[in-house]
């Protein structure tokens, strides 16, 4: 176990610092950040002072290293754009984020694992037709506009929810579960593919065979062992919405990490581009890591030692 | 009996919430942004969205009425000593939302920092020339600049003074988060990306403002913002796509206003090189593009022809010349290019920003194909605003002889015209594409004399070589579009503050 996580941390720190360097390099081939952030007819002294401040009139292989000897530090500079630490305005944005990203993805499991159970284990059946049929429509649905009719029939139509923000607990609900909608559609389908796949294996057979309830075959020997590709799935996908909901952020005015992001790369807004990028790669890959280290509760047969 | 208590206990209570949530919402206007602020350091940002904040929480030097004329806030009147010296005498009984004296070193301050190189501030260019601004006594300020500088109190007049004071206790970076300032309003709370929450300051010199808190919500999607509106969750919306009004007037209860904006819409020519080096290509492919039916077909009607990079109302604009001096006229176009040398159309390419001004994209490529219906073949090239001003800059650099077309919006709020001559036009200016000395020296003539009248008959020659050497295709002003909550007064300026001050409940 202690080997593992060894070898696994190193491959994080890997990959870790490759993140950072593409993230270097490709935001410096988009141009000069001072230049685009100040009005076009300001003084080149002006210009030189500003880069100077930021550190981009240094050689590039000192910017990546001093990018990532102060991530170590967790000091991730000051935002050319917001005047203000990066930190602080990844952090305030980070909490909101996780909120939404948590609340979709708990949505989609506590839809999708019942949904996915149900079509696999009535294969075949109008059930199955259905549940498979409206989740393709599901992922087909682009999210801006799903998320503008639910603004318009929930918020406008009728008044029940605000139309944005993040103030109350009843702005989370569309923005949740706009962002749901492809988790819940990718989770239906891993499940459903998952039973139809248990189902047909011989151990299945056995414990029928044995006596078991059917109700007794599913919940302990098909779910325990469909759920598995789903879970890791799950995790990926927590990962990703936590930086990647830009669109839903934008339509619900969600003031979360991605549109800070989105924002600072409009703006050329390196440190918070560099910083915000390697804060969210950073929990993806620890997430990815507790994920793998979990896996042996979900399937006996895998162990680290 | 128990159930009839119960009952009328929750009748009152409805009723009383609903009272005393009446009697809130009655004196608090939340106002629908859709750009994003990056700081409540007024003296930093020159974004006009941000303007409208900044107007709350500070105060200005003079501040323009709906007429767009001056009018006196902390300064009461100033003069000019000798051609490079100032003198403001300012108002007395100000006080900071601390509760301490604004006096000239406060505005001096301000002007200072605002000059230091590193410090960044987007206003900088707009008074470069100032190189000392000090305090005489507690209410005279005295300014000195290198070069004779005529627009200093218009430029001046924008910017948003700080209390010297709160700034240096809090230090720059707190300050931006956490104001202070002398305005009418006094900060809440800010939740970046989110809202700006602000609350009356009843000490203000002005006396108490109409609202007894304000907020400014950020609402980037143009959908999410009308929903907002039209739920009723925010009074005013900014920036509605002209597609959208039709839904705002729909409703009784909602206004839906375009008012004449600062900015104009122009395509910038590369006449440095290329077929548009020659006026008279330059002229022909003015007449050649159709802005009415641009205004019609992208703009929804909302927009007004010029003959200029901005709209008229800015200082220097000459008002004898014509209105459309280039109207829709192939026949003319195509001799004007047989007598440049071109028999056949060639090929051009149209760069365009995407997502920078109104309808941008749909813009160019209108133009695109009103060109490619006179056989001209068009590349279009539409890009994101910082990669799309990186390369413009770049065009002086580069060698080849196309034909290269821009498309770009100029507004700003001092309403002067030697300023975007200056910026894009002027020989030596770092985006200019048109090699004109005879422009540029009067041009310079005009930013260097003091006497105002000699001063705008020198922009008005100016105006009239645009006009006739033609160095950009002129297209229209541009509308600013808001909707507004019936229980709201208001009426929308032109120069796209959206001042609290002005609204009142019906």
């Amino acid at each position: 176990m202690g080997r593992y996580i060894t070898r696994r941390l190193g491959q994080m720190i890997f990959v870790w610092l490759g993140v950072a360097l593409l993230v270097v390099v490709g935001l410096r081939m988009t141009g000069d950040p001072v230049a685009l952030l100040l009005p076009h007819n300001m003084e080149p002294d002006v210009i030189a002072a500003l880069r100077a401040e930021f550190g981009l009139d240094r050689p590039l292989y000192e910017q990546y290293a001093r990018l990532v000897l102060n991530f170590v530090r967790l000091d991730l500079g000051r935002s050319i754009y917001y005047k203000q630490p990066v930190m602080k305005l990844v952090m305030e944005r980070l909490p909101r984020s996780l909120l939404l990203a948590a609340t979709a993805l708990a949505v989609a499991c506590l839809l999708g694992v019942p949904l996915g159970t149900l079509a696999g284990y009535r294969r075949g059946t109008a059930a199955d037709v259905v549940i498979s049929g409206s989740v393709v429509a599901a992922q087909s649905i682009p999210s801006f506009w799903l998320g503008i009719m639910l603004i318009l029939v929930f918020a406008v139509r009728i008044p029940w929810l605000p139309t944005g923000g993040s103030r109350t607990a009843a702005s989370l609900i569309l923005p949740a579960i706009t962002l749901s909608v492809i988790p819940l559609a990718r989770m239906t389908r891993f499940l459903r593919a998952g039973v139809v796949d248990v189902l047909g294996q011989d151990y299945i057979r056995t414990a029928r065979a044995k006596g078991n309830t059917e109700r007794a075959v599913l919940f302990r020997h098909v779910l325990r062992n469909a759920v598995r590709p789903a879970v890791t799935d799950a995790a990926m996908t927590f990962g990703r919405l936590i930086g990647g909901a830009i669109i839903v952020e934008t339509v619900f005015a969600w003031p979360g990490v991605g549109r800070l992001l989105m924002d600072a790369i409009s703006n050329r807004d390196f440190p918070v581009v560099e910083g915000g990028t390697l804060v969210i790669a950073t929990l993806f890959l620890v997430i990815n890591l507790v994920v793998d280290l979990l896996y042996p509760l979900f399937d006996p047969r895998i162990a680290y030692d | 009996m128990r159930d009839t208590r119960s009952v009328v206990l929750l009748v009152l209570c409805v009723l009383l919430g609903g009272f005393v949530f009446g009697a809130v919402a009655q004196t608090r206007v939340v106002i629908g942004n859709s750009a994003s602020i990056w700081t409540l350091d007024g003296s930093l940002d020159a974004n006009r969205q941000g303007a409208s904040i900044y107007s709350c929480l500070y105060d200005y030097l003079y501040i323009r009425d709906m007429e767009q004329t001056w009018q006196p806030a902390l300064c009461l009147s100033h003069k000019s000593v000798d051609d490079l010296t100032w003198e403001f005498t300012l108002r007395q009984g100000v006080r900071t939302h601390e509760g301490h004296e604004f006096t000239a070193e406060d505005v001096a301050f301000t002007i200072n920092r605002i000059m230091e190189v590193g410090v960044g501030s987007q206003w900088r260019a707009y008074i470069s020339p100032v190189s000392k601004a000090e305090a005489v006594d507690a209410h005279t300020l005295r300014i000195t600049t290198t070069t004779p500088f005529p627009t200093l109190v218009d430029n001046l007049a924008l910017i948003p003074m700080l209390p010297k004071g709160a700034f240096e206790r809090a230090g720059a970076t707190a300050f931006a988060s956490n104001p202070v300032g002398t305005g009418p309003y006094k900060f809440v709370r800010w939740v970046t990306g989110e809202y700006v929450q602000l609350r009356a300051n009843p000490d203000h010199w002005r006396g108490s403002p109409p609202f007894e808190e304000v907020e400014f919500r950020q609402i980037p999607d143009d959908s999410a913002r009308l929903g907002a509106l039209l739920s009723g969750e925010v009074d005013i919306i900014v920036n509605v796509p002209p597609e959208l009004m039709g839904t705002i007037s729909a409703r009784r209860d909602l206004r839906a206003v375009s008012v004449p904006s600062i900015r104009g819409m122009y395509v910038f020519f590369d006449a440095v090189r290329g077929p548009f080096a020659d006026s008279r290509v330059r002229q022909a492919i003015n007449y050649l593009i159709d802005v009415d039916e641009l205004i019609e077909t992208v703009m929804g009607g909302l927009g007004t022809p010029i003959n200029n990079m901005v709209p008229p109302m800015y200082i220097g604009n000459n008002p004898y010349l014509p209105a459309s001096p280039y109207p829709y006229d192939p026949t003319r176009a195509f001799a004007l290019l047989r007598a440049a040398g071109y028999d056949k159309p060639f090929e051009i390419v149209l760069n365009g920003p995407v997502g920078r001004y109104v309808k941008d994209r749909e813009l160019t490529l209108a133009i695109a194909g009103q060109l490619e219906r006179h056989g001209f073949k068009v590349t279009y090239k539409g890009q994101e605003w910082g990669v799309y001003f990186r390369e413009l800059r770049a065009r002086q650099e580069e060698k080849d002889d196309r034909a290269v077309l821009y498309v770009l919006g100029y507004g700003a709020p001092h309403f002067d015209l030697a300023t975007p001559y200056n910026e894009f036009l002027r020989i030596g200016s770092k985006i200019n594409l048109w090699a004109n000395g005879t422009f540029t020296n009067v041009l310079d003539a005009a930013m260097r004399e003091m006497n105002p009248v000699i001063r705008v008959a020198l922009l008005n020659s100016a105006h009239q070589m645009v006009v006739e050497e033609a160095p950009i295709i002129f297209l229209f002003q541009l509308t600013d579009n808001y909707g507004i909550n019936g229980r709201i007064d208001w009426t929308p300026r032109s120069d796209e503050m959206v001042w609290v001050l002005e609204m009142k409940l019906k």
